[in-house]
């Protein structure tokens, strides 16, 4: 399969090349706008779980008009993000109370009038947990807004469709006028993924936003409220209409009669958490792959790091596979065995 | 009710010669010794089972999602009682973990850790518990809980931002928020799982990051309780690296560490980190469960495929291998032979032959150096008695083993080709085959001393004209050659053991019947005949597969599946009583694979197999000796001990896309499905429904590769469907623009399956744009672009249909990605596939495709992803494929076919539907869509002068039974509507059309415990009064409705 077979089988993110967006995401939330316009009169805005990007970027072109940089946007994700004009960047968990202060902290004595999150966990493959993750994650988010959303506000929040969905439309109905669940076209068919669009911010009287196990208060546990006929149902709207590429369609690179010419992917994750396996592995040193193949650090003290290197063997397990052990104290000083060993 | 399931197992734990098993929401137990299941009990329902933890007396907690269950065991002399202690205990947060205090005096005790990092010390007896908040408010992924005597909680939390907590508790104050006493930071992602081994004092950790760390814990040993922890002096002490995905979860036991993750490995490990073993364990689908017993002897692993495996720990103590010396140092071995499990012939390459055993040693044979001196051909007889060499001018030489004296004599020296010999095989323990140049080839059966000519035949033209191996099956000789092929030719009529002298006539010496290049250009390796059934090897990486079969009154062979084998080289099969191995090589290693496991159960870096290697199996030990840096090796190892039985069997390692039963006139139930793991296969559901311990099993009866993409579609075409045999073509398609057709057959013994009597060939395999050869060929023809610019397509959705006016023919209606509904046609005599039309569909993904017969028009329905239900008309397309049968695919055209009726029901995709005949033109069709929504229309088809209208006469609409999308619809004939989606829930409605009204009403629902449910389908309920529900996705569970 060549590079282009990405291309011909996602219009979205082949366009998200073509228009300088970091991620195919960009179209998700474009598509929200036009059918909710959600950035009317907006100019402070929180994007959670932002990286790589591209809502920051849709942000920061739709709420600068005319070029000039006046808006407010605070962007924050667990992983670090190439820079962008304009936007503020906070690295962190969000479902971390801390991270919420400082979050908090840029809008002191302010309100923002927007607040995103596209967050998703790295998914597991275990639906009933990555479906628990991704709910704790949009009352996190859901928490950070009380803090900071001004009254009549507008929340946005990715979801995951799952059976305990009715449970998390209740508690946002719990802050908010009009709850809507809505699926944008370029999101794919048969993703579980979906979008919380909730509009006029409104929490109940005497609310007080706290920091106090604030993930768990949300979680007042009604199953009445969850299978009975109590419970609340969610219009549900498709937005972005047929006009729009279908995500799940493959098309030529030739369509719409433009010419076609290649872009290589703007922006990947700054450094994914298996980067420094993977960098062994591209070292050509260690092939994983291959049974027996492993590597080993030890962390020993500081003193015997020359005894150590002198330890750096090919060892062999009773397979007779040879495997590369590695005696050092810190990751640089591993890096400086690798380029000695050239 | 559930009565078989199989999906993710997430929980495992040994217990005695016990084995506990969550799967979905049921605990199930398992004797260990005879892999026998034992019971089954529901504990979480709707919630899966996470972990299962041994308490004090007989008690288990069982936990998943938000809820424990306290269960109690009780075991008789046979069997093994669990009962559920009260109710399940629901809490308001999600259980990570949970752990039995274990001061004596409060058995009622448990301490769990949640999700927002907080513990409780709960009392299941009074329903209490004691609260604690760690100081730190976050999400965990991952940890543990230990508690010590004096009822000291220790927590190890790990977070999805690289940091593990320790916190402890003791009997502190509620309501204040617990400080932590150490972070540890190192690895580099999320923590998956934390645990603490207090034997080696070791804390082990595994992430995203694909490492495994362990933390040494220096403890003051005059610290006590909590302050033990306080003063621990915590570092990081080895760093491992070995999984290529993410880790998620380790175990040490005594010596060893060991490691499961997302690449389907196991991995043990030394507490320094040196690699022991690495199991290939679950077929690539994640580990997600290990268990170690204390017994440290096996390890017991539950993986994404459903399946749940004990594996020794120490397999590799068993395995040995030794370096045989040669007495002088100049000479080297060249070629090595077994003649049993402690003696070998060895030839140098100065020309000595040698044998070597234990009781004598090395000793050298008396070998005739004039004929033998610089080139020679050896043999082994398969009862590995006789040794046979062959000379550069055509000698034949025969040694035989001699029991009594361990040596070996020569019996026979001959001349029997007037070329130099290029190759010999042993046909039986007297007969060879021997290739001499141009193809000249004769048998040869040694009697009373001599070798007396039998046949003689050519083998056909090639470039490296001689045979690579031989087998005789009654009166046919059997051939694979350098080349590839496979040839077979008469020998007399009555087979090779009666025929005493020459009888050669002409139609002996040419093959009369060859397949051409079938293993490729690198050769056939093996040929071997296992009952009806012959199986060859080649390099080309494949077990072939073929059917002996009499065609006027002579044998015959058929091709039959292949089975692309974890190796490029294949050596040989060979057959013991419970299995089938194959031997062979990939790149420098030897492999052991064994088809009833499935898996590799031995490699062996021997250098590659260009090198002389020979192996024999004796009593269950297998040895194996080569050549490697000039000496020779030999290695020992017991097959049986590597691989034991699945406890659990398992299905696909990935998403289930598309599951379908094949008719049978008996009521059995043989599923066929496909998925994203690419392997089409076939499944038994032994014992439905009549079973009394309510203990329904599957069996796997064949696995079939060849898809390149994932499998989304299939579509079935009865043949024959008897109370003796069952005849199916099964189109099989999906990614890539991929479709292949199989005959799947089955035939009945006394009503009863057995995998013997199944036989599945690929018939045909068709890509809309060609093979990637093809693709990159014309690219470079058209040497000005530089992209291939055609969209990839992916086959969503095929029904077959075969035209009564044209038998052989069927026609093959294709909903396609790139939004085209494709026409095809398939000849079963010509096993030919042909492309008709291309109907484009505004560039929309079609999602599902319907095909029917009404009033003798074949009318086609097409759903895609914006919410549309098209009607076509296909009786221009049938005539054109009944009248004109063009060679080439001139018809390939396309016609701007326009619907005659549309119905948009949905906002978006339509991801389920069903359809069925009210009375006489009226329909009902059922629709589930990505908008969650569930859709029932009425409608009338109506002919008036040959074109087809639609009247869309009552609709039905809920947008609340489902809070996902709706995936799997069935609609029967009783009135009922079955519906299941994303979000797990399986309903069950009454519809009723009477004239006026359309009413429908919610009368059950349930949940499945598959996970990304992507459809249903019904089974044989073996029952009149119930409904046998399969839904499928995330593996596939049965459900019966009962009326
Ligand atoms: C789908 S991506 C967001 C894409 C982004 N909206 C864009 O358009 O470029 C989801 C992000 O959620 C982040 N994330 C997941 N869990 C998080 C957490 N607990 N705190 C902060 N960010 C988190 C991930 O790091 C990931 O970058």
């Amino acid at each position: 399969m060549g590079k282009t077979s990405k291309d011909k089988r996602d219009i979205y993110y082949r366009r998200a090349k073509e228009e300088g967006w970091r991620a195919r995401s960009a179209f998700k939330l474009l598509q929200i706008d036009s059918e909710f316009h959600i950035f009317e009169g907006v100019t402070k805005a929180v994007d959670l779980c932002a990286a790589p990007g591209s809502w920051s970027q849709v942000l920061s072109r739709k709420l600068n008009k005319d070029g000039n940089q006046t808006a407010r946007i605070v962007a924050v994700d667990l992983q670090a993000m190439a820079p962008l004009d304009g936007v503020v960047q906070i690295q962190g968990d969000i479902t971390k109370v801390s991270t919420a202060e400082e979050i908090i902290k840029h809008f002191r004595n302010e309100h923002a009038d927007l607040v995103v999150c596209d967050g998703a966990p790295d998914v597991t493959g275990l639906h009933d947990m990555d479906i628990y993750i991704q709910s704790q994650l949009l009352l996190a988010a859901l928490n950070i807004t009380t803090h900071i959303l001004k009254p009549h506000g507008i929340f946005v929040a990715k979801i995951f469709r799952g059976k305990d969905i009715s449970l998390l439309y209740s508690q946002l109905k719990i802050f908010f006028k009009d709850v809507y669940c809505t699926k944008p076209r370029s999101s794919r068919n048969s993703s579980i993924e979906a979008f919380v669009v909730c509009k006029n911010y409104s929490p109940p009287e005497g609310y007080q936003p706290h920091m106090l196990n604030p993930l768990l208060t949300h979680e007042h546990c009604d199953f009445n409220q969850l299978t009975g006929i109590n419970r609340y149902v969610v219009p549900f709207v498709v937005c972005g209409d047929l006009s729009q590429p279908d995500s799940d369609a493959c098309y030529s690179l030739e369509y719409e009669g433009k010419e076609y010419k290649y872009h290589e992917p703007n922006q990947s994750p700054i450094s994914p958490p298996y980067e420094e396996a993977i960098t062994l592995l591209e070292k050509g040193k260690l092939q994983l792959k291959k049974p027996g193949t492993s590597l080993t650090v030890f962390n020993e003290p500081e003193s015997a790091i020359s005894a150590f290197k002198e330890k750096c063997t090919i060892s062999s397990s009773p397979e007779e596979e040879p495997s590369v052990t590695v005696s050092i104290s810190d990751n640089k000083a591993l890096k400086e065995i690798d380029d000695e060993s050239k | 009710m559930s009565e078989l399931l199989s999906t993710d197992v997430l929980a495992v734990l040994s217990v005695g010669d016990y084995i506990f098993v969550g799967i979905g929401y049921t605990l199930r137990v398992y004797k260990k010794s005879t892999n026998n299941f034992i019971s089954k009990l529901d504990v979480c329902y709707p919630d899966k089972i996470h972990g299962i933890v041994k308490g004090p007396g007989n008690y288990l907690a069982v936990f998943g999602g938000k809820q424990i269950g306290i269960v109690e065991v009780k075991s008789s002399n046979k069997t093994v009682l669990t009962t559920l202690y009260n109710a399940v205990h629901r809490f308001n947060d999600w259980v990570i973990a949970a752990s039995w205090c274990s001061s004596n005096n409060e058995p009622s005790k448990l301490a769990i850790l949640f999700a927002h990092n907080c513990l409780y010390v709960y009392d299941w007896l009074k329903n209490e518990a004691k609260e604690f908040q760690c100081e730190e408010k976050c999400i965990l992924y991952g940890g543990s809980v230990t508690s010590d005597k004096a009822d000291n909680f220790v927590v190890f939390a790990g977070t999805v931002f690289q940091e593990i907590f320790i916190w402890a508790v003791r009997n502190f104050n509620i309501g204040e928020e617990v400080p932590i006493l150490h972070r540890l930071r190192g690895h580099n992602g999320v923590i998956f799982s934390v645990t603490f081994d207090p034997i080696t004092s070791l804390i082990c950790s595994t992430s995203d990051d694909r490492t495994i760390r362990l933390w040494s814990v220096g403890i003051n040993s005059s610290d006590n309780g909590i302050q033990k922890w306080k003063n621990a002096n915590i570092s990081l002490m080895t760093t491992i690296f070995g999984h290529t995905a993410r880790v998620w979860r380790a175990a040490i036991r005594k010596d060893f560490v060991i490691s499961i993750g997302e690449d389907s490995l196991v991995c043990i490990w030394t507490k320094r980190g040196t690699l022991i073993n690495k199991i290939e364990a679950h077929h690539g689908a994640p580990i997600w469960s290990i268990d170690v017993p204390e017994d440290g002897n096996t390890i017991i692993t539950g993986g994404g495929d459903g399946a749940v495996h004990v594996w020794p720990l120490r397999a590799n103590t068993n395995f040995v291998t030794k370096i045989i010396p040669l007495e002088s140092s100049n000479d080297v071995p060249k070629h090595i032979g077994l003649l049993n499990s402690t003696s070998m012939v060895i030839i140098t390459q100065t020309g000595k032959m040698l044998t070597q055993n234990k009781e004598s040693g090395l000793k050298e044979v008396s070998l005739d150096t004039t004929k033998y001196a610089s080139y020679i051909v050896m043999q082994i007889s398969p009862d590995r008695k006789r040794v046979s060499l062959a000379s550069l001018n055509g000698y034949l030489t025969l040694y035989e083993d001699n029991s009594e004296t361990r040596c070996l004599q020569r019996v026979l020296e001959q001349k029997i080709m007037d070329s130099k010999v290029l190759s010999m095989h042993w046909l039986n323990e007297d007969s060879l085959l021997v290739c001499g140049l141009e193809g000249c080839m004769k048998t040869v059966k040694i009697v009373q001393g001599s070798a007396l000519v039998i046949s003689n035949h050519l083998l056909p033209q090639s470039r490296e004209r001689w045979t690579t191996t031989a087998v005789v099956h009654e009166n046919l000789l059997i051939c694979g050659d350098r080349a590839g092929s496979i040839h077979l030719f008469r020998i007399g009529d009555v087979g090779i053991d009666n025929l005493l002298t020459d009888q050669t006539n002409s139609c002996h010496i040419h093959p009369f019947q060859s397949l051409l290049k079938i293993h490729g250009r690198l050769g056939v390796h093996s040929c071997k005949i296992i009952e009806d059934k012959l199986l060859t090897t080649g390099r080309d990486g494949t077990l072939r597969f073929y059917k002996l079969q009499k065609i006027d009154g002579q044998k015959t062979i058929s091709p039959l599946q292949i089975d692309k084998m974890p190796m490029d080289w294949v050596s040989i099969t060979l057959k013991t009583c419970t299995d089938l191995y194959v031997l062979g090589f990939k790149e420098v290693d030897f492999v052991l694979y064994s088809t009833a496991h499935q898996r590799v159960l031995l490699r062996i870096r021997c250098g590659g197999g260009h090198r002389s290697w020979d192996y024999v199996l004796n009593d269950g030990n297998f040895y194996f000796t080569y050549i490697r840096d000039k000496q020779i090796h030999v290695a020992k190892c017991e097959p049986n001990f590597l691989a034991t039985l699945a406890v659990e069997n398992g299905f696909h390692t990935k998403e289930v896309y598309c599951i379908q039963p094949i008719p049978t006139s008996i009521g059995h139930n043989i599923l066929i499905s496909g998925g994203e793991d690419r392997i089409l296969r076939v499944t038994h559901i032994n014992g439905c429904g009549s079973d009394s311990n309510n203990n329904q099993k599957f069996t796997s009866m064949a696995l079939l590769s060849g898809h390149i993409s994932s499998i989304k579609t299939l579509s079935l075409i009865n043949l024959q469907n008897t109370a003796e045999c069952t005849r199916n073509l099964i189109f099989s398609g999906g990614g890539r623009a991929q479709l292949k057709v199989w005959l799947i057959s089955l035939t009945f013994e006394k009503n009863a399956v057995h995998v013997g009597n199944l036989t599945c060939v690929e018939l045909a395999s068709h890509m809309l744009r060609g093979t990637d050869q093809q693709q990159r060929k014309s690219l470079q023809q058209e040497s000005h672009q530089c992209h291939y610019m055609d969209p990839e397509t992916r086959y969503m959705s095929i029904n077959a249909y075969r035209i009564p006016r044209k038998p052989n023919f069927i026609l093959l209606l294709l909903g396609c990605s790139d939004g085209f509904l494709r026409i095809f046609s398939y000849d079963i005599e010509t096993r030919n596939i042909s492309t008709r039309t291309a109907i484009p569909y505004y560039n929309r993904c079609i999602l599902m495709t319907h095909l029917f017969n009404y009033e003798e028009n074949l009318i086609a329905l097409t759903m895609a992803t914006d919410g549309i239900v098209n009607f076509w008309c296909l009786n221009d397309v049938v005539d054109d494929i009944v009248e004109d049968l063009p060679d080439k695919d001139k018809l390939v055209s396309k016609i701007p076919i326009l619907p005659f009726a549309k119905l948009g029901l949905h906002q978006c995709g339509i991801n389920s539907y069903d359809l069925k005949m009210l009375k006489e033109s009226l329909f009902i069709l059922a629709t589930g869509g990505d908008d969650n929504l569930l859709c029932l229309v009425v409608f009338e088809i109506k002919s008036e002068n040959g074109v087809l209208s639609l009247h869309k006469i009552r609709k039905w609409n809920s947008a609340s039974s489902h809070s996902t999308q709706v995936t799997g619809l069935i609609l029967n004939e009783s009135g009922s509507l079955f519906s299941v989606g994303i979000d797990q829930k399986v309903l069950t409605f009454n519809y009723r059309y009477d004239d006026i009204k359309l009413i429908v009403s919610l009368v059950h629902d349930t949940i499945t415990s598959v996970a990304d449910v992507q459809g249903m389908t019904m089974c044989y309920a073996n029952d009149v009064d119930s409904t046998l529900l399969c839904t499928y996705g995330k593996g596939f569970e049965l459900i019966r409705r009962t009326r």
